[in-house]
């Protein structure tokens, strides 16, 4: 039997639109060889649109929510500022750590992120690897762990080309008339032998291992073509207005040459990888080549991704694949799944993608488990102490300083991370919303908007949140709010600009420079409001119209789309909203040519096709419902509505299974969709012959409740994360015959967890105290508590230990990790509802959080990564000690804690300071 | 379809191709194989062969430098 083999090749942005003129006219022979020989479709993206969240999802199979990967940056531990995200934020196992663990041999090269390295039993390369800093003179280090096994780090060091080895011959290519332009004004140049220099490196490193290591999965990733658009798709042709002519003839080929150079190097890999390979070319969302390239991209961290696409690209080719034929429906959450098939491996039914079973020649036996995560064994990722949730991490950081556990950050870095903590609860938001979950994304959304007024691009998915969960008033609000809020702040930038203009122009003059220009003229408030709103107008009455729409009100909402179609005809979505509004008032001759003009502006839209579908099923065309229908899914396919309509069209066309097959898609992607349910009670009954699966969707309208706040929920999903669950297990002592005056003595846990009662207990129990009684007791805690000042620098000094052995002090669960290892430990580890111990922190703060859950889940996350860490330290011992049974049974509690200690407390006089009047956050509805 | 040696690069017929000391997009394509070749054909001609023998020894400057 053949060895299977897989090569996952993802080229970043690469977008068929592009690509089909150049396969068409020969440039891409390579490519154009490979999809006769296999399958190609499009990809659709998720949003929000951003590299590395996507490449993660395209890796796990899973969400952004699950995988945890939630941008550019991420925060520093420490609290420092910020910095790239790392891949030990991703939570989850990747198709390489899948694959080690079943005894596949892996690579994986460049993937975003990847720093540092998994440790994998193949060579993985980190996305650190690639980029060049600094000049040819000055020394190129590299990362330390941007390589496993490192002892490969010195050969891959010398495989990356730098961009100033780079000639004209590497360049002309892209550039024809490179010798015309003058670099010391325009770097573009230099862009392009930066791009290509690091595309090479990525490429030099895969090959090398393809070349010297044995391999059954490698995964590459190119970043290159969504570089080089960004830099130069402006210039792509067709030319448009607007854009410089002089440039636009130098830079017009630049996109081209990326797409040749890409498909030149396919050709090495697919030289190296052999025909019994099976080879998988994907991207993760694609970019616009043609009249959809935006004129301007919106002022907002990442702002760029307004260029990319919704549809990224596949293309397979191997020894069980399709040949020369066309796959439809797929996500780049289909990649992992369908590689796990490739070798006849189960996918996790916590995967969100799906194994894309069209396009094998025989049908592979589909098996599924819960999750790849409970498996056990060793899976190349790095160690659970070292995994984290940076963002969350930040948030119970500001926690512990707003408690006074750690040393607040200065200004700017807090500053800095508050930013990027904005917009990963931003993206998180999006994720929900993506996945139609408005129940997680209102409270981000709510929290953000209230918190950042100005940013309109929060109130109106809040609004868009409100609308989805017929809260129209509450959406109107919030629209109205967002624009004033919007409208203040452009005229403050406006006046900021002016500003800036007239200092700059003024100090100028004061150098005694002429000046040519005059000092720009600044209108009052009230006329620069009336320029913004012309300029806003079109999206104005696109938002003014959309709520009319939610509210039933399509003559209303008509009136606003055709005052924004008079100001902007080429609106993105006007059309289609016009088509829904006609449909609302059932002229649907007026309703298909609104769809037909939206798909005349994008011919992809799978929203315009699921809108048309609907004209046609209401005009009684149910076989071009069906096909417009399906034409939509294989676009998106995930798209409950166009699943529901679907199974309509497929159910007035007599085709009773594959009307049930898409309502039961429909209720898979959103589940609780009462119309689908009811719509399968009734098909499994009337037409199918299937009593039992009709009784478990009757089954499921009987738990779907629609909470106001919340939208759909079902009842049957709530699942209660306590504490006392996590944590259970003691270890075994490991330091026996330590003299007792050499071990220190620690009381830890969460803030607010009971650690002040015991160093109480332990100090009854005449064990010595190491504390400077700095922070004095209050209504908080009113016997005090028992800190050392010292301690919460122990991340930088350590010198406080010194004087801590034979002695108890207070470290709280988050700096344990700090501790020397020079030392010998006892840890009396404190455990504390978790919600009881938020509700504590809180009542101390004087403050009301939102989404305590959330943080909740951070903390419960933190100990048990503290757990395991501690269970692996041969230095210290460990016991875990519940506040609620001290309070309920001293005497029993406190007894075994003197075991621990090997029998130096006086356990009645312990037992006696337990002063059950503190024990006031209570939650009384969990057990 | 290019097979290589260590310093040469052989055409699918069989052909030694020449490698051009200012280097092609064609050699980097070919990846790890095409970048050695390359870096070996700028040695031959004198040229620094790789990124790491451009550097320059760091020398102080004086102020009056």
């Amino acid at each position: 039997m053949t060895k299977k083999k897989v090569l996952l090749i993802g080229w970043d942005a690469a977008d068929w639109k592009a690509m089909h003129p150049l396969i068409d006219s020969g440039k891409m022979p390579t490519l154009k060889k490979f999809i006769s020989e296999g399958v190609m479709g499009n990809l659709a993206t998720l949003d929000p649109p951003l590299s590395p969240i996507m490449w993660t999802s395209i890796g796990t199979g899973k969400t952004a929510d699950k995988h945890g990967v939630m941008g550019f940056t991420q925060p520093r531990e420490d609290g420092s500022g910020i910095q790239p995200v790392l891949s030990t934020s991703r939570k989850v196992k990747a198709i390489w750590n899948i694959l080690m663990q079943e005894g596949y041999k892996s690579h994986v090269i460049g993937w975003w992120p990847s720093h540092p390295a998994d440790p994998i039993n193949g060579v993985c390369i980190s996305n650190f690897y690639h980029h060049s800093t600094g000049s040819l003179d000055d020394e190129w280090k590299m990362a330390p762990g941007t390589v496993h096994p490192p002892e490969l780090a010195d050969i891959l060091a010398d495989l990356r080309v730098h961009p100033e080895e780079l000639t004209a011959n590497h360049i002309a290519p892209f550039v024809p008339d490179m010798a015309k332009i003058d670099q010391t004004k325009d770097q573009r140049l230099r862009s392009i032998a930066k791009i290509t220099a690091e595309a090479s490196s990525m490429h030099a490193a895969a090959t090398w291992i393809m070349e010297n290591q044995e391999w059954d999965f490698l995964a590459v990733y190119y970043d290159a073509i969504d570089h080089y658009c960004h830099g130069f798709m402006k210039f792509h042709p067709p030319y448009r207005e607007g854009i410089p002519r002089d440039l636009y003839d130098f830079y017009n080929g630049v996109v081209e040459g990326g797409y040749r150079f890409h498909d030149m190097m396919l050709e090495r890999l697919l030289q190296l990888a052999g025909e019994d390979t099976t080879v998988i070319i994907c991207s993760d969302h694609g970019f616009h080549p043609d009249h959809l390239r935006p004129i301007k991209l919106p002022k907002e961290p990442a702002g760029p991704a307004a260029e990319h696409s919704p549809y990224g690209m596949i293309a397979m080719r191997g020894p069980n694949i399709k040949r020369d034929e066309l796959i439809y429906g797929s996500t780049l959450l289909d990649i992992t799944p369908t590689v796990l098939t490739m070798f006849d491996l189960p996918t996790g039914r916590d995967m969100d993608g799906r194994p894309l079973l069209q396009a094998f020649q025989q049908k592979p036996e589909l098996k599924v488990i819960d999750s790849w995560e409970e498996v056990e064994g060793d899976c190349g990722m790095h160690p659970v102490g070292e995994k984290q949730d940076p963002w969350m991490e930040q948030e119970a950081l500001d926690q512990l300083v707003a408690l006074g556990y750690i040393e607040p950050p200065g200004d700017n870095v807090q500053k800095t991370v508050e930013n990027n903590a904005r917009e990963s609860k931003y993206y998180l938001a999006r994720v929900y919303l993506s996945k139609n979950d408005y129940a997680n994304a209102l409270p981000l959304l709510e929290e953000l908007f209230d918190k950042y007024p100005d940013q309109s691009r929060f109130g109106l998915r809040l609004a868009n949140v409100y609308l989805n969960l017929g809260r129209v008033a509450a959406a109107r609000e919030t629209t109205d709010k967002s624009i004033i809020e919007s409208e203040k702040s452009q005229v403050q930038d406006i006046k900021d600009n002016w500003k800036q203009q007239k200092e700059q122009l003024d100090k100028l003059k004061q150098e005694g420079k002429e000046i040519k220009e005059k000092t720009p003229e600044l209108s009052d408030d009230a006329t620069l409001l009336e320029q913004i709103r012309k300029n806003n107008r079109p999206t104005m009455e696109l938002l003014q119209g959309n709520l009319y729409l939610a509210e039933e009100n399509p003559e209303k909402a008509l009136e606003h789309f055709n005052n924004a179609k008079t100001a902007n005809p080429r609106l993105p979505d006007l059309h289609i909203n016009i088509g829904h509004s006609y449909l609302k008032m059932k002229q649907l001759q007026d309703a298909e040519e609104a769809f037909f003009k939206a798909l005349e502006i994008d011919p992809d839209s799978a929203a315009a096709l699921a809108g048309l579908g609907q004209v046609y099923i209401q005009m009684r065309q149910f076989n071009d419902a069906a096909e417009t229908l399906m034409d939509s899914v294989g676009r998106i396919y995930h798209n409950p509505n166009a699943h529901y309509f679907l199974g309509e069209a497929f159910y007035r066309l007599g085709r009773f299974e594959m009307a049930a097959q898409s309502w039961e898609v429909a209720v898979t992607q959103a589940p609780g969709l009462r119309k689908a349910h009811k719509r399968l009670v009734d098909i499994y009954q009337r037409h199918l012959n299937e009593a039992m699966k009709s009784a478990q969707h009757k089954q499921m309208i009987d738990k779907i409740v629609e909470v106001p706040e919340q939208g759909i929920v079902l009842t049957d999903n709530k699942e209660e994360n306590t504490l006392e669950t996590i944590l259970e297990q003691a270890n075994t002592k490991k330091l026996v015959g330590i003299n007792p005056e050499k071990i220190i003595t620690i009381v830890s846990g969460l803030p607010r967890s009971g650690t002040s009662m015991m160093m109480q207990i332990l100090q009854a129990g005449s064990m010595d105290l190491l504390t400077d009684a700095k922070r004095t007791a209050d209504n908080n805690n009113p016997k005090g508590y028992f800190e050392l000042e010292a301690i919460k620098n122990l991340g930088k000094d350590k010198s406080c230990l010194t004087d801590a052995q034979g002695k108890v002090v207070k470290v709280i669960a988050q700096l344990l990790a700090a501790l020397d290892k020079g030392y010998h430990y006892r840890v009396i580890f404190m455990l504390r509802d978790i919600h009881e111990v938020l509700q504590s922190q809180q009542t101390m703060l004087a403050k009301d959080r939102p989404n305590n859950d959330k943080l909740a889940q951070t903390f419960q996350q933190q100990l048990h990564r503290i757990q395991v860490w501690l269970r692996k330290q041969p230095n210290i011992d460990v016991i875990y000690v519940k506040y609620k049974d001290v309070i309920q049974s001293p005497l029993l509690e406190i007894e075994k804690l003197n075991e621990f200690l090997d029998k130096t407390l006086d356990v009645q006089k312990c037992a006696e300071v337990v002063d059950i009047n503190l024990y006031r956050a209570k939650v009384t509805s969990i057990s | 379809m290019t097979t290589s040696d260590k310093t040469k690069l052989i055409s699918p017929e069989g052909e030694q191709m020449d490698i051009p000391p200012e280097g092609a997009l064609g050699l980097l394509a070919l990846g790890a194989v095409g970048l050695k070749i390359w870096r070996q054909a700028r040695k031959d001609v004198g040229e620094p062969s790789h990124w790491q023998e451009h550097k320059e020894p760091k020398t102080e400057k004086t102020k009056n430098d």
